[in-house]
Formats: structure tokens, C-alpha cells, sequence
């Protein structure tokens, strides 16, 4: 079903990691939009969410921790004609590359952005990131987490980003649907994936099964007022789905282009250009 | 009296580059070269500003020490500057009477001719015209291609004004004794900055996209190339920072376009990382690097030769880059050509270092010579399939074939990590080490790109003063002024810097080898002392300031 998009490199992701269901909903959510590889660009930062990338059949760039929204936005500038996709984890994304993050909210480039979120730097071996729980006990934070959680999906709405969603890495089927919604829409989707860590997780997969609840029908995404509500739920129950959907002017507004096709500046330009200075 | 040397000054906002400009023109216009280099600070309004302005019948790069006449537009400036006066100068100021000086209200003569004092800046251009008896049809001409898009009413009040002030200081008997200035030829001379000449280039060179974060002095740059987008089709985009500029042209310069960044050291400072990005995916990239005094955030709008050091060790991990520092406005036209050829050609990063006296300057060229320059597409033919690509593949030269994402069905994968041949991740320490090797086999080759500077002068003279960038110029001049006094000076200037090359013809240069630099270390002095180059003196400028043609003189005569 997703053959197109399989590819045999060897993970370097744990036996049984939640990063696998993201991985099959990627290659889901390509098949469905009838996509080939070679139209679709995923970038990634640093982290083994970032390593996604190479586990399947697309064109990559696998750039700097915290960047992958700079590399994204310059690729679908150029070349509007390629899916452009970023997947990084929560410290990779909202950590290092917060800054990049809020611009590209500002922005609002065709991208669609994948956020692993494990709560909790799992590769430097369970430090807090900017999503763990206040309080929460590492080995680094001996004594508790100090800082209050980043809360990503409030932060976006606020900002007005065009496209905020929450998936969960343990259902897939659910999770493809709402990539491929983020993919199908014009501007920055922000696609949170709740994705427990069976290694350095505070809390077990189970622990977010229990709490998670879909949106359903009845929910209407455009309601900010009500995104901006539901954004806030976590402690009780968790939604997951669409929470937030604005129609906004993306950049690179009527320039469905291909700088990558156009060689040179003519002659005759450049000529005026320099007679400009004489 | 000769006057071949005119300072105006005034406070930020007062409109002194305006003034500056518009004569640069009208002088450009009568058959000169002029060479104009602004000094001023970092702030919106007030304190102590100059637009300097040397003009001659030959090219000319520098500037004297004192100036033959001095335009002030207010009080405090004229105490400032007035010391930069040469003894037989004159100075026109709107406050203080000086015994060599005219005491003009430019406020007043535009109040008084247009009821708005907005024009006094026009006042001021046509004082000096006076002076120098310049055309008055040529003022005209300039002042209307200037004026002309805010409407006819503004054209003919700026003409008049000029006019007005023609007539007021032509009864003036104290400027009987000026030469009057002769129209040379009828010449359609090129005039811009540095800043404009590399945007140009860059143009040229076929740059199809440009982020970078305003910072003084290369703002101009991104701003050149935004002003002008719509005819070139670049794609300018002010990014949130200088991390982002970098990572942005580099996801620019990866789907097939060539991009370029531009920043000064500070900025550069934060682009580390991606410099590091370009060399390990084999991303081209083509940096600007205007250079200012630092460390830290320094003199922001002044001068200096500091970065040379940090650009040819910036990164972590080792790898190959080029590194270019463009002596004139005309240099770094070509320059940012090459260094986006030799950056596509070998998938390296270029980084081109200039600094606010190339940037900021006005320098003048008779034109561009564009016809022999070839630009090569690196890329592999478009929308052919190419069995087993891989965007690392090992070859002899260590430059591996390059494609755009989506142009074919084959995947361009490019890597941060160590990447096998494909471009995937690989922890595997002999790929690495064929890895490392690929990337520094290109090394051999990029040495081999540059040109050998050649001596200027004659073999046999006592000393030689060699220079990098910018101070080509004035060296040249100082060389020049020995001359007239009987003493041989060769020079000799590097506007390629790494790989540096260094000519036999150097090597045995018999007499007294000097470097000229603005930074304190003498770091390009280091560079050649490693090459293998024995040095007797270097002469080192750090006060934010460019080097002077008498100053530079005395401190040569010192070592002789």
C-alpha cells in the first residue's frame, strides 16, 4: 500500500518506538495524496524523531538542530511545485528552533510541520525539553522541572497559524487522516504528535490512551474562541484532531513558481540595471 | 587654487549623503572620477557625520588627509571637521565666520526662494557648483533625473534654488582665486557602491535567491536585491535572524537555485553552524561578510580588515571553503561571479569579505566589461534519469554530480551526519574516513582556481607594500607619491585569499616587504608568514578608520 515510499535503510530507532506508527501515517498520508517521492522534500533537525526522513523513499534534507523550518521555507520558495515537510522532535522544534518557529507561524509558508512530542530529550538519554510537565523528575532535574510546559498549540492559535492539530502516534489511522489534512492545506500546518517514549517517557503509552479523546464532528475548528479553549485541555483529558483551521495569505502569495527552472537574469535587464548607475 | 577634494558634513538626517551624491553626479557628468567614502554614526539623527568626496581626471581609490573644501550644515559639525581643512582650503559653513571661510545659510537661501527649507540641500550643491563653475545645464540634467519622481513643482524648486545660490556666491570674492572646473568629455561613467556593485554581480552571476537579517554595512545588499526583484525575478526574504538567513539559502541553494547570504561579523557569528552545514551536506552557499570593528557589537557603521581570521577558521569539523576580499567596487562586480562559479563547481561554501569602506563608498568606473564573463550550469541535464545517482557518489575529483529534487525521479538526499554515498546517516568509521577524504580531495583542485597577483612597480624597488581588499587603493597612491619624490615603492594586492597563492616573483622580490591592514594582529600578515613568506613590517590601522593618503605615506617613510 506504501510501497512507493518504503525503502530498506536500517533504523536506529528502539525496538517497539512510537516513532514507527508516525513513520507508517507519513508514508500513509504521501500514498493517499497520490504524491511520488520525488515530489516531496522532508527536512528534518537533529534528534531520532529528525532521523524519520531516511526511513523512507523521498528526497531529504537532514539539516541542524532547531532549523528545519529556515531549510523548508528557502526549498518551497524556490520550488513551489515540491511538498515540503518538516519532522523534528519537541526539543528540536520548540527548544533550538523556537525562534524559527514563531516566524514561520508569521510567515505562513506552505509546510507542513510534524512535532514528534515525547515531552523529553530522549536521545541525550531523558533531560526535560520545553514540553515536560512542571515538576516532572529527571536525572538532570534532579529535584523537578521548574519551568512552566511550553504549551505549543495555545502558542499557535494565538499567533493565528493557519493549520494547529494534535495527533497521536498510537493511532494511525487517525494520525495519516490528519497529516494528510495538514498537507492538503495552504499555509503552515502544525501538526503535534503526542508520542510516548518507551524508553526515557515519564509516562506510558497507556497513560495518554486513558486521557486522549477525538474531536469529533461537532467540532468546529474555525470557532478560535473555542480552539483557543480546547488548546488549554490537558490535565483532565487531551483532545486530538483539528483544533484550530484559518484561511491566511501564505507567502510567496500568487508565485507558484520554479526559480530552479529560470537560469538567468536577461541581458537587457541587467543592461538597464547598470545604465541605472551612469 | 585647485580644489580636487571636497568634505561635507552634518548631522544624521541632514541630507549630507543627498548633497554628496547629487555633486558625485554633476562631477561624473563633466568627465571626472570621483571616489567618495562616508563616515558616519550609529544613530537616526544628530552627532557628527561626512561624505567625503575626491575627484580627478584619473581613477582615483582614496582619500587625502585634509580636504580643499569643507561644506558644513551645522555648528558642532563644523568644530568637528574644520580641523580636516588644509591650511589654503576653504570652508563653507551656515554658523561661524572663518578667516578662509564664507558664512552662507543654506535654510535661509531655500526659505527664502521656495518658503520651505526641505530644499536647502539643493542650496548647498549649487554653492559648490559655484565654486567650482560647474555646467549649469549639467545640474540641471541631474537634478531632474533625481527629482523627477516627485513631480515637476519639486524639480523646477530645486533648480531654482540651485540657481539662486549659483548667482550669491559668484559675487563672492573670496572664490576669484579658484580654478574653475573644465568639462572634460561627454562620458556615461558607472557610479555606485560597493554595495550595489556586488548586488549587481550577484545578479549576474545568476543568484535567484537572497535571506538575510539587516546588519550594517552589507544591509544594502538584500535591499538592492529586494528594490530590484521584480525585474530579476530574485526571491528576497528578510529572515528573523542570521541563523535563519543561512539555513534558508541553503533549503534555497538544495532545490537548485544559487543563493546568497549577506551579514556583517556578528551575524557571521551566528551562521557558524550553517557554514558547517554547507561543507558537510555539500550545500553551495555564497556569503557576504561586510566587515565592521568588532569583537562584539564595536564601532558598528566604521571600518575594518578583522574577520579574516574567523572566516578562514569559522565551522567546527574540518573542510575546504574559498575565501575572496574584493579591493573596489568593480572587483567585487567579478568577484561574487567567481565565487558563485567556484561554489557551484566544487558544492562549496564561498565566502566573499568585504567592509564599510568598500561597501558604503561611491566609486567610479568608466564601465563593465560583461561579455567575456561565461557562467556554467553545474547541475547534471534536466529530467534524465540517471541509474544508481547518489548525491555523495565518490569520483576522483571529489566533486560528486548534482541534481534537483523533483526535476527527476531520482531522490536527492543530503545529510547533516556523516552520510554514506546516498546521503543517509551512517555511523560506519570507513565510510567515514572515504568521507572526509571526498570532501578535502576537491582541495587540491580549488588551489588551483585562483590567479597569481602581480607585482605593480618595478622589481628592483626598495620596498614592496603588499595589501588585501580594500587597501589596494591606497597603496597604490602611496606608491605613486614616493614616486615624485624619487624612491621606487612596488605593491601588490590579494583580492583571492584562500587558497592563497604566492608567486615565485614575491618569493625573491629582494627589497623590504611591508603589509598594510586596518585590524591590530596583522592577520593576513600571519597567512603569508605560514606560506612561507618572510614579512620585514606591517602597518596596522584599528581606529575604525580607512587609512589616509599622507598618513599612510609617513608611516611607510617610517620603515623605509
Amino acid at each position: 500500500m506504501t510501497e512507493l515510499f518504503d525503502n530498506k535503510v536500517k533504523s536506529a530507532w528502539c525496538s517497539g518506538c512510537t516513532n514507527f506508527g508516525i513513520l507508517t501515517a507519513v508514508k500513509r498520508a504521501l500514498t493517499r495524496l497520490n504524491l511520488l517521492p520525488k515530489d516531496v522534500v522532508l527536512v528534518s533537525g537533529i534528534g531520532q524523531a529528525a532521523k524519520l526522513p531516511h526511513y523512507l523513499n523521498c528526497n531529504v534534507f537532514n539539516g541542524l538542530h532547531g532549523r528545519a523550518l529556515p531549510v523548508a521555507t528557502g526549498i518551497k520558495a524556490v520550488n513551489t511545485k515540491l511538498t515540503v515537510v518538516t519532522v523534528c522532535g519537541d526539543g528540536d522544534f520548540y527548544g533550538e528552533g523556537g525562534n524559527h518557529f514563531l516566524h514561520t507561524i508569521r510567515r505562513n509558508p506552505d509546510i507542513t510541520s510534524l512535532v514528534h512530542n515525547n515531552q523529553v530529550y530522549a536521545l541525550t538519554k531523558g533531560q526535560a525539553s520545553p514540553t515536560t510537565d512542571f515538576g516532572t523528575k529527571t536525572r538532570l532535574q534532579f529535584d523537578g522541572v521548574k519551568e512552566e510546559p511550553l504549551n505549543p498549540l495555545l502558542l499557535a492559535i494565538t499567533m493565528n497559524c493557519s493549520f494547529v492539530a494534535r495527533g497521536f502516534a498510537g493511532n494511525i489511522e487517525h494520525l495519516t487522516e490528519i497529516i494528510s489534512e495538514g498537507m492538503r492545506h495552504k499555509g503552515f500546518a502544525l501538526i503535534d504528535i503526542i508520542q510516548p517514549c518507551i524508553t526515557f517517557g515519564e509516562h506510558k503509552v497507556s497513560w495518554y490512551k486513558d486521557k486522549i479523546y477525538y474531536l469529533d464532528s461537532t467540532y468546529d475548528p474555525t470557532d478560535k474562541e473555542r480552539a483557543l479553549k480546547k488548546a488549554q485541555e490537558w490535565e483532565q483529558k487531551i483532545p486530538v484532531g483539528i483544533i484550530y483551521k484559518t484561511t491566511r495569505r501564505y507567502i510567496f502569495p500568487g508565485k507558484e513558481q520554479n526559480l530552479v527552472e529560470e537560469n538567468k537574469v536577461p541581458r537587457k535587464i541587467i543592461d538597464d540595471l547598470i545604465s541605472t548607475f551612469k | 587654487m585647485k580644489i580636487e577634494s571636497i568634505l561635507i558634513c552634518g548631522q544624521a538626517g541632514q541630507g549630507i549623503q543627498t548633497i554628496g551624491y547629487l555633486l558625485s553626479k554633476i562631477l561624473i557628468k563633466h568627465g571626472y572620477y570621483i571616489f567618495a567614502w562616508q563616515d558616519f554614526q550609529s544613530r537616526i539623527r544628530g552627532g557628527e557625520s561626512s561624505f567625503r568626496l575626491v575627484f580627478k581626471d584619473v581613477p582615483v581609490y582614496s582619500l587625502p588627509s585634509k580636504f580643499d573644501l569643507i561644506l558644513s550644515l551645522d555648528e558642532n559639525n563644523t568644530k568637528f571637521y574644520s580641523p580636516l581643512l588644509k591650511d589654503s582650503g576653504l570652508i563653507i559653513s551656515d554658523s561661524e565666520n572663518f578667516e578662509n571661510g564664507i558664512k552662507i545659510s543654506f535654510e535661509e537661501i531655500a526659505q527664502k526662494i521656495s518658503g520651505e527649507r526641505i530644499y536647502s540641500n539643493s542650496a548647498a550643491v549649487g554653492v559648490v557648483c559655484g565654486i567650482l563653475g560647474l555646467d549649469i545645464t549639467i545640474l540641471e540634467e541631474i537634478f531632474k533625473l533625481q527629482f523627477m519622481s516627485k513631480g515637476e513643482t519639486v524639480v523646477k524648486n530645486n533648480i531654482e534654488i540651485a540657481k539662486y545660490s549659483i548667482e550669491l556666491i559668484s559675487q563672492n570674492n573670496k572664490i576669484i582665486k579658484i580654478d574653475r572646473i573644465k568639462k572634460l568629455s561627454d562620458t556615461t561613467k558607472i557610479l555606485f557602491t560597493g554595495n550595489e556593485a556586488i548586488s549587481l554581480g550577484a545578479i549576474f552571476a545568476g543568484c535567484k535567491f537572497v535571506s538575510a537579517y539587516p546588519m550594517t554595512p552589507s544591509t544594502g545588499i538584500i535591499t538592492y536585491l529586494s528594490e530590484t526583484s521584480q525585474k530579476t525575478g530574485i526571491l528576497a526574504e528578510q529572515s528573523e535572524d542570521e541563523i535563519s538567513a543561512i539555513n534558508m539559502a541553503l533549503g534555497a541553494s538544495y532545490a537548485g537555485v544559487k543563493s546568497l547570504t549577506a551579514t556583517s561579523g556578528g551575524g557571521f557569528c551566528l551562521m557558524v553552524e550553517g557554514l558547517s552545514l554547507s561543507a558537510m551536506t555539500e550545500v553551495p552557499i555564497v556569503i557576504i561578510l561586510g566587515q565592521r570593528p568588532g569583537p562584539a557589537t564595536g564601532l558598528p557603521t566604521r571600518t575594518e580588515q578583522g574577520e579574516l581570521n574567523f572566516v578562514l577558521n569559522a565551522g567546527h569539523g574540518e573542510f575546504p571553503r574559498f575565501v575572496f576580499a574584493p579591493s573596489d567596487a568593480e572587483t567585487a562586480f567579478y568577484t561574487i561571479i567567481k565565487a558563485f562559479e567556484l561554489s557551484q563547481k566544487y558544492r562549496v561554501p564561498a565566502i566573499i569579505l568585504t567592509d564599510q569602506y568598500l561597501a558604503d563608498s561611491y566609486w567610479t568606473i568608466d564601465n563593465l566589461d560583461i561579455d567575456k564573463i561565461e557562467t556554467k550550469n553545474y547541475f547534471l541535464e534536466k529530467g534524465k534519469f540517471i541509474e544508481n545517482f547518489q548525491t555523495y557518489k565518490i569520483t576522483e575529483t571529489g566533486i560528486s554530480p548534482r541534481l534537483k529534487p523533483g526535476e527527476t525521479e531520482n531522490l536527492v538526499i543530503v545529510d547533516s551526519d556523516e552520510h554514506d554515498e546516498r546521503g543517509n546517516l551512517t555511523e560506519d568509521n570507513n565510510v567515514r574516513k572515504l568521507m572526509v577524504e571526498k570532501r578535502w580531495k576537491k582541495f587540491d583542485l580549488m588551489k588551483q582556481e585562483f590567479g597569481i597577483p602581480k607585482i605593480c612597480g618595478e622589481k628592483d624597488s626598495e620596498i614592496i607594500l603588499i595589501s588585501w581588499g580594500t587597501n589596494k587603493g591606497i597603496v597604490s597612491k602611496v606608491s605613486l607619491m614616493f614616486k615624485e619624490v624619487g624612491i621606487k615603492v612596488a605593491t601588490i594586492n590579494y583580492t583571492e585569499i584562500f587558497p592563497l597563492k604566492i608567486s615565485e616573483e614575491l618569493i625573491s622580490f629582494k627589497g623590504k616587504k611591508i603589509v598594510i591592514e586596518n585590524n591590530f594582529t596583522g592577520q593576513f600578515t600571519t597567512l603569508l608568514e605560514k606560506s612561507g613568506l618572510k614579512i620585514d613590517n606591517k602597518i596596522l590601522k584599528y581606529n575604525g578608520l580607512p587609512f589616509s593618503e599622507e598618513e599612510l605615506f609617513l608611516e611607510v617613510k617610517k620603515v623605509l
